[in-house]
């Protein structure tokens, strides 16, 4: 029986595909190539930071590589990381559709992204950027570096994450199958769901922004730069608007994907299912309250003092998440499979990056911290240790719906220790180093930090190593693994109804819904 | 006339209708959003510098801008009776409306870069080009401000023509009609967002 | 196409005239000096005309469910607005911060104001 890769034959026919699934591939590959870059580049910025002196980067090679790690991170990987793959495969199915509201403009976003993409490499070639990922002004508007064009490559990624946005919302509006209501709906899709109500929101003033940046710099009309009567705090204001919502646009999916993990490896009902549902509209609600937290040294002490308080709303509904989480796993039949062992990553990761976020969050702590090695390695935690974890977990999870076939546990679980063990290695000193002082974004540093650097750049070739196990035994998987069933993992929501790979019409019959989405009870008295 | 085939993921016709009209107006808020920086650095340099800002909007014509207002106030209304003749299978009619809708659009444009060249006549460019005397050392901003909005918002006009065009060519091959007008309502809504932007620009640019 | 609202002409003529005459009052009002309402009012027209076009033009007295996005976008925008003068409120502008003309690289040649304010 023909599958939905087996279907056509051919280059085109992927590139020019309106297949959700085939999409979402796609963007699969183009995520990890973005990925592979972006970690090059923090390879290359951790093994300069191996002494306190020049190794093997020249101070400018320096800024640009931390730059473009930060921005193709953030713009080319973790924006797009779990929307655009998971989400674009895995979302029609769950809701027991057959494709996306707009195929074409599903298609068009991939497109966009490609252009966006190949806009920012184009950057690299032209002299790189040393602004870092925010692209403060005046900074980006005195440097000589390829700032235009970066910036027009962020602002093109910005389309295409708008699209998707735009697409997911009226999918989950009218594309749910018959007796699907919204409160039957996987909380993949309801996380999906806020994530696009932000997308929507918030990515046009990052645009706008990066409009008026490059209107700055080429023309100089005024706006940002203190030279000509601009206001450069402005700029952080307008920046913030929208990369605060940016930094739950890449959690909120991360959440939805544990959420079905933590249901599926506990086989039982998930604890709490319209909390943890509401908490992500939450959440997205609350994210357009607090952006000014990344300003508290150049913004105004009762704007701080706002900001400060309004931060602290956010703890609410993300800790109403990681209890309804524990609450799940309590009496469920849990099996230690690689993706659980993702979940348990992320419950341990984000709580670390949760909490010290309330010591970021609090203005006066924070005035000690601002721009250290604290800041980064809570980033880190919860970026990388919250949404990636989440991402590689959603994918070991769906990887055999989406290509069919199983991948070797025990390499899996390898890969889980090495990432998960050099992850700590790499950022847990550093909330030791930056409480002590050292400064983020340095080329130099004091001698006393050499041995905490030192940790961090062994720690981060151990994440490389974990990768390249990942990588070799998911092509073998590819190339020679076990058929996967079905449902290899007996979860209930829709997609695992579907072949594994799933048809390109992957539902002949539309399924009824009659349920609430993780009712294991019921399933098993059947 | 051929019956037009359902995309194979819409059970009906009414979800498709609903969904793109759902998908519409996520983009019409993303829009919004999009203006919504230009109109905040507006205001934050009007308050930084109120007297400049009043002396700056003294030196465009508002005749000019009155005018561009009621040009695409009308073509806002063309465009509903558009929809409208369409919905009731009357092409002819539809084909009438959305052509005066292009012609008031171009006219708009027309207008704008009569304006603009007026400008460019005193000195007025934007951003390091300004060239001109006043007595507030800050005029290049409202100018740099002036410039950048009315021409994102002619931006949006220009896109918004290519798409009622496009439209039109639809009608006349009878593939948007009154069994199927989805496309030519989405438009309909982009081109109201249009004119909603230049309702607020108009008294903020010209007359304050 | 089945089950969707076909709105009588009408509404849209109505509104059509509403706008028009609303612009002329915009124009009008704008010539008065209403001191500290001056922009207040400016901004209360646009907005009744904004509304009317949403209203009618739009569809959205016949689709109420579509308002959840306008509300979206109109609350955001309130929080742009709100936070941002909180901040600024507070901060004052940068150029009075800093010492004019600290390296100010204005293209703007200054004149005095004539005495009447009209330009040159």
């Amino acid at each position: 029986m023909k599958n939905y890769i087996t279907e056509k034959k051919g280059l085109l026919s992927w590139l020019f595909t309106k297949d959700h699934k085939r999409i979402g591939i796609m963007y699969l590959f183009s995520v990890f190539g973005a990925f592979a870059v972006g970690g090059f580049a923090a390879l290359l910025v951790r093994l300069e930071l191996f002494t306190p002196d020049q190794l093997i980067l020249t101070a400018k090679q320096y800024n640009q590589s931390f730059t473009l790690h930060g921005a193709i991170m953030v713009f080319l990987f973790i924006i797009p990381s779990i929307p655009a793959t998971l989400g674009n495969f895995i979302l029609p199915l769950q809701l027991g559709a057959n494709d996306v509201a707009f195929p074409k403009l599903n298609l068009a976003s991939f497109h966009v992204y490609i252009l966006g993409a190949l806009v920012c490499i184009l950057s690299i070639f032209m002299g790189g950027i040393d602004t870092g990922w925010t692209f403060y002004t005046p900074y980006s508007t005195t440097t000589d570096t390829a700032v235009v064009t970066m910036v027009v490559g962020a602002f093109i990624l910005g389309f295409s994450s708008i699209l998707t946005g735009v697409n997911f919302i009226a999918t989950i509006h009218y594309l749910r199958a018959p007796g699907m209501t919204w409160f039957r709906m996987p909380l993949f899709a309801w996380s999906l769901y806020a994530t696009s109500i932000i997308q929507i929101l918030a990515t046009p003033v990052l645009a706008i922004t990066l409009v008026l940046l490059i209107l700055e710099r080429m023309w100089g009309i005024g706006i940002f730069d203190p030279a000509i009567g601009g206001d450069p705090v402005l700029f952080q204001h307008f920046f913030w608007f929208y990369s605060h919502p940016a930094v739950y646009i890449m959690i909120l999916p991360a959440m939805g994907v544990i959420s079905e993990l933590v249901t599926t490896f506990s086989r039982k009902n998930i604890f709490g299912y319209k909390a943890i549902a509401m908490s992500s509209i939450a959440i997205a609600v609350i994210s357009f309250l607090v952006w000014g937290h990344h300003m508290y040294t150049s913004e105004s002490e009762l704007a701080a003092t706002l900001f400060s308080i309004l931060t602290f709303l956010v703890a609410i509904p993300s800790g109403v998440k990681i209890f309804n989480w524990i609450a799940t796993l309590y009496k469920g039949s849990i099996s230690f499979e690689t993706p659980f062992l993702y979940f348990l990553g992320f419950l341990f990761l984000f709580v670390i990056g949760g909490f010290t976020g309330i010591f970021l969050g609090t203005l006066s702590t924070n005035i000690h911290l601002h721009d250290t090695y604290f800041v980064v390695a809570h980033f880190h935690y919860v970026m990388f240790g919250g949404t990636l974890y989440a991402f590689l977990g959603g994918l070991h999870y769906w990887w055999p719906k989406m290509f069919g076939k199983m991948y070797s546990e025990y390499l899996a679980k390898w890969a889980f220790w090495l990432i998960f063990i050099g992850f700590n290695m790499t950022f847990f000193v550093q909330f030791i180093m930056g409480s002590k002082g050292m400064p983020r974004r340095y080329y130099n540093y004091v001698d006393e930090f050499a041995i905490y650097h030192q940790i961090s750049t062994v720690g981060s070739w151990i994440i490389a190593i974990g990768f390249i196990v990942m990588l070799i035994y998911l092509v073998k998987s590819l190339r020679s693994g076990k058929k996967a069933d079905k449902n290899p993992w007996g979860a209930l929501t829709l997609e695992w109804l579907t072949d594994s790979p799933p048809q390109y019409h992957a539902f002949s019959k539309t399924p009824v819904v009659t349920s609430p989405p993780y009712d294991y009870k019921a399933s098993s008295h059947e | 006339m051929s019956k037009r085939a359902l995309p194979h993921y819409f059970a009906s016709e009414a979800q498709e209708f609903n969904a793109c009209k759902v998908g519409m107006w996520a983009f019409i808020a993303q829009e919004v959003l999009f203006f919504s920086g230009l109109f905040v650095a507006y205001a934050v340099y009007r308050f930084y510098n109120p007297e400049m800002f009043h002396y700056a909007s003294s030196l465009l014509d508002w005749k000019l801008g009155f005018i561009n207002t009621i040009f695409l106030i009308i073509s806002s209304f063309t465009m509903v009776m558009g929809v409208y003749h369409t919905q009731h299978g009357n092409r002819k009619k539809t084909l009438i409306n959305l052509g005066a809708t292009v012609a008031l659009a171009t006219c708009f444009l027309v207008i704008k870069s009569f304006e603009y060249q007026a400008k460019f006549a005193h000195g007025y460019y934007p951003g390091m080009y300004f060239n001109a005397e006043g007595p507030f050392d800050t005029l290049h901003i409202f100018f740099g401000l002036y410039f950048t909005i009315t021409g994102l918002h002619a931006l949006h006009v220009l896109i918004g023509i290519g798409l009622i065009v496009w439209i039109m060519a639809r009608v006349a091959k009878n593939t948007v009609n009154s069994d199927y007008f989805t496309p030519i309502e989405m438009v309909g809504l982009y081109w109201h967002l249009v004119d909603i932007v230049w309702i607020f620009l108009f008294p903020l640019l010209y007359l304050l | 196409m089945a089950n969707h609202v076909v709105i009588p002409k009408i509404y849209y003529q109505g509104t059509f005239v509403a706008l028009i005459i609303l612009t002329v009052i915009t124009v009008a009002v704008s010539r008065i000096d209403l001191g500290v309402l001056h922009t207040p009012v400016a901004i209360l027209i646009a907005l009744i005309k904004a509304g009317l076009v949403g209203a009618f033009f739009m569809g959205l007295r016949w689709e109420r469910a579509n308002l959840i996005f306008v509300f979206g976008a109109v609350m955001a925008i309130v929080l742009f607005f709100l936070f941002t003068f909180i901040d600024i409120e507070g901060r004052g502008a940068i150029t009075d911060i800093v010492e004019r003309p600290y390296n100010y690289k204005s293209p703007v040649t200054v004149t005095p104001m004539d005495s009447s304010g009209a330009p040159h």
